[in-house]
């Protein structure tokens, strides 16, 4: 703690924010250097362009990344391992199972908040049962299990959902749900996910300093005088409101909330409480960064963002299980 | 007077019953060591003094006032607890883990720097100094051998400047050198203040270093008092199945488990 | 696809199976050969119809198709009616085609034209096949008027881009290419390229936008993200109301009078532009 993260922290938010602009100024046919200045020329295409089709993807970019980022991280603090994320345990998956029922059943035609409500809805469940689970057999290897089942449990009643879908459309529609895009989306997307995204936000970023507490173990943790229940509960809320919103507006992007902490733990000393506001910083770069990348890959149908994510995040998974335990694996107990 | 009281605990775990009217008392400037086999409820008993177990009947009492009375805060600024198996989930520097000693006495929610105030650096490096860790305080946790993280975590339980320290088995897995000195600085703390409670299985060790001992058999104390009267042949018989060997050597009592019954 | 390599293909499908006795139970397993069967053979000789018939919004003869028994394409349900003329669409139900020819019955397969001229082909095909060749060439002239009264183009002529489900739209070489030229538009999907059937960018439209965009008619099942995208804030933006012309999604899926009823739309709301 003598040791300063200014550095760190000031790399982040400004590859972040470059990113942003970066993300702003590509097209479906690479960069567009130019635009922005047509919109500020008053040239009115420019202008739709750049507020309504560029920016709310670039919004989304950066808000859900950084949900996802914070959320792997707070998880993986809450239950002390490294391999727990969003998209792993199943939070992902449940949260898109969530909305695609709220979807295509009609209910966010009448009510568009029923959409990130779907979502959150799965969401909340997925955790509450793994923290259940948690409770009752601590062991690492029960929980990763646990969520790994989960997610393939909702992926096929996502599959199924679709499937009986009266409309022609639905079945295809499964790639976006269980892959993720940022393409078409608007900036009602953006207001439907962020005020929830933004509380879910604030309450995992509270349990900072608990989630440090927590590294020595429960006991220790209580007898520190953190409150492990009003931890629990915030860290659950808090990332089944960021998760479920995110997926909600833009299907289940994967690995995101895996790689981004484990990658940015070692800048911060492995300490949990600083990993969380970096990770939401990284999840965002993280996230613009692949879709800005599957833009410029270009081409007549678009490359899904959870493709891209999947194509990276899945062998690097892979690796961190085959590393075997080592001194950051150790886990809960 | 008591600073921290158990006063009739009775802990029961579904149908069986783990502690059976359990009264004991801790002074300031003493170490009181709790022996018992494996399952006779120390462990409970010392988590219970911690304010970690929920009690069927009875209470603990801190300074007079309940510990379910007091605000978690104000009983983790009293009274520290050292777990028994300690090993941190993340490779975290030996000094970042001791400064987590500190959380009771920092504001939980910051809203400005996270950094650490003089009084923090203060009493991290003191408790350093007391666990005489401050060589490796830069390392990760587990760079450092089992006698050094021992002692890191130590340090962490006196970072938060406790008024007691509850310990479980402190020096289980550590060799004997290591062992002594954990010991030794155990009751260096109990003599500039501090109660210490210590969760022993080392018989020899309990003898030695502690003022008084607490024998738990099947969940109820058998014998408190001095070790000399604690550890006498029939409680050693009861209490454990074993015959001794005891005497005093260089001034300090001695207990050597030397034939079982 | 050319005129002339859909003719040759028309021909050789069709060219096995061509008879000259009116079938007698005729069972439609597509939504266009529904329309065919229903426009140029006795009702009582439709003995059954697809699944699609009966959807207003899709089928252009739900009105006649009401009380005909409804198929879903499988094998032991259309062996069940037999028939004497299975009619089909080449490339959907391969392999109930291809167990029903095993089993020793008739089927006539469809494509889908992508040119006026390959529309009229396929309507006398069919009809030759059903043995109903003056009825065949009825509903060809019936085409050909209704074609022939659209409204000229004086002056420039404005340009135009339909605009599906999930972004695509039809470009050069396409049936519905040819339906904007005989309404009097320009198409500008083709013109930026499009060929066929593709997916055009909502960035692209926005940033080079056709005079009149073409969408679906709002209203009916609207529960997929493929049609909710046609909801995007951006297009509404650029597109208002009188810079739209909404046709019913039943005019696109099959080619036949719905040719003439599409750019008879079209070609209307062109002119009271």
């Amino acid at each position: 703690m003598t040791r300063s993260f200014k550095p760190v922290w000031l790399a982040l938010t400004a590859l972040c924010l470059m990113l942003f602009i970066v993300s702003l100024l590509t097209g479906p046919a690479g960069l567009t250097l130019d635009l922005p200045f047509a919109a500020w020329r008053g040239d009115a295409a420019a202008r739709l362009v750049l507020v309504e089709l560029r920016l709310p993807r670039a919004l989304l970019g950066l808000l859900v990344g950084s949900s996802l980022g914070l959320a792997g991280a707070a998880l993986q603090g809450l239950f002390r391992n490294p391999l727990a994320e969003p998209g792993v345990i199943g939070v992902s998956g449940c949260a898109a199972l969530g909305a695609v029922l709220v979807f295509y059943s009609g209910a966010s035609l009448a009510m568009p908040m029923a959409l990130p409500l779907g979502g959150i809805a799965g969401a909340l469940v997925a955790i509450a049962l793994l923290q259940l689970l948690a409770l009752r057999d601590p062991r690492l290897a029960t929980i990763l299990l646990a969520g790994v089942a989960l997610a393939a449990l909702a992926g096929a009643l996502t599959a199924l959902a679709l499937n009986l879908s009266p409309n022609p459309y639905a079945v295809v529609e499964i790639v976006f749900w269980l892959m993720g895009s940022l393409a078409d989306r608007s900036l009602q997307h953006v207001a439907l996910a962020l005020p929830f995204m933004a509380v879910g936000w604030v309450l995992m970023l509270s349990g900072a300093r608990s989630l440090e507490a927590l590294t020595l173990g429960e006991d220790t943790a209580h007898s520190l005088g953190i409150g492990l229940r009003s931890l629990r509960l915030r860290v659950v809320v808090g990332a089944a409101l960021a998760v479920g919103a995110g997926v909600a507006v833009s299907g289940a992007i994967g690995f995101v909330g895996l790689i981004v902490p484990h990658l940015l733990r070692p800048f911060f000393g492995h300490r949990p409480a600083p990993l969380l506001a970096a990770s939401w910083l990284g999840g965002g770069i993280l996230t613009l960064t692949a879709d800005i990348v599957v833009r410029f890959l270009g081409g007549d149908t678009e490359l899904r963002l959870g493709v891209a994510t999947a194509l990276v995040g899945a062998p690097f998974f892979f690796w961190l299980v085959l590393r075997g335990p080592r001194s950051d694996m150790r886990g809960g107990t | 007077m008591s600073l921290l009281a158990a006063d009739r605990v009775t802990i029961a775990r579904g149908q069986r019953v783990v502690l059976r009217d359990v009264s004991l008392g801790i002074k300031a400037g003493q170490v009181l060591g709790i022996l018992g086999r494996n399952g006779a409820g120390k462990t409970t008993l010392l988590r219970a003094l911690a304010g970690l177990q929920s009690i069927q009947s009875g209470a603990v009492t801190f300074d007079g006032t309940k510990l379910t009375d007091m605000p978690p805060r104000q009983r983790a600024q009293r009274i520290a607890y050292l777990e028994q198996s300690g090993s941190g989930a993340w490779p975290i520097a030996s000094r970042d883990l001791v400064a987590l000693g500190r959380l009771p006495h920092r504001p939980l929610y910051p809203l400005g720097s996270a950094k650490l105030n003089k009084q923090d650096e203060g009493a991290i490096d003191r408790a350093l100094a007391a666990t005489d860790a401050t060589d490796f305080a830069i390392r990760s946790i587990d760079a450092l051998s089992s006698g050094e993280r021992a002692r890191v975590l130590l340090a962490r339980a006196l970072a938060g400047e406790p008024k007691v320290l509850l310990a479980d088995e402190p020096v289980a897995a550590l060799d004997p050198g290591h062992q002594l000195g954990v010991m030794h600085m155990l009751r260096n703390q109990a003599q500039a203040g501090m109660a210490v409670v210590v969760v022993l299985h080392n018989l020899a060790l309990a003898a030695r270093f502690c003022q008084r001992l607490a024998l738990l058999v099947d969940g109820a104390l058998l014998a408190i008092g001095a070790p000399q009267e604690v550890l006498s042949d029939a409680n050693l018989a009861q209490g454990f199945g074993i015959a001794a060997l005891s005497g005093t050597a260089q001034g300090e009592h001695y207990v050597l488990p030397w034939r079982a019954l | 696809m050319t005129t002339a390599a859909s003719l040759f293909a028309a021909v050789v499908i069709l060219a096995p199976a061509a008879k000259a006795e009116p079938a007698q139970r005729i069972v439609s397993l597509n939504l266009c050969t529904d329309e065919l069967a229903l426009q140029l053979a006795d009702r009582d000789k439709v003995v059954s119809v697809s699944f699609l018939a009966n959807d207003p919004s899709l089928s252009t003869v739900a009105e006649q198709a009401r009380g005909i028994f409804v198929n879903r394409g499988m094998l032991e349900q259309i062996v069940a009616l037999k028939p004497d003329l299975v009619l089909a669409h080449r490339y959907a139900s391969r392999s109930t085609t291809d167990g029903l020819r095993r089993l020793g019955y008739r089927v006539v397969e469809i494509e889908s034209p992508q040119s006026i001229a390959a529309t009229r082909q396929q309507i006398a095909d069919v009809a030759l096949a059903m043995g109903e060749v003056e009825r065949g060439k009825a509903l060809i002239a019936t085409l050909d008027a209704r074609l022939a009264a659209l409204p000229m183009t004086a002056g420039r002529r404005p340009t135009a881009a339909i605009y599906q489900p999930n972004g695509y739209a039809f470009g050069r070489d396409s049936l519905a290419d040819a339906i904007l030229a005989l309404a009097g538009f320009d198409n500008l999907a083709a013109r930026d390229g499009v060929a066929g059937y593709a997916r055009l960018s909502l960035e692209s439209l926005i940033a080079n936008p056709p005079d009149i965009l073409v969408i679906e008619e709002g209203g009916g099942d609207q529960r997929s993200m493929a049609q909710q995208f046609l909801s995007h804030p951006a297009l509404k933006d650029r597109f208002p109301p009188q810079a739209r012309i909404e046709v019913p999604r039943r005019y696109w899926l099959c080619a036949g009078l719905s040719v003439a009823a599409a750019a008879e739309l079209l070609a209307r709301a062109r002119v009271a532009q």
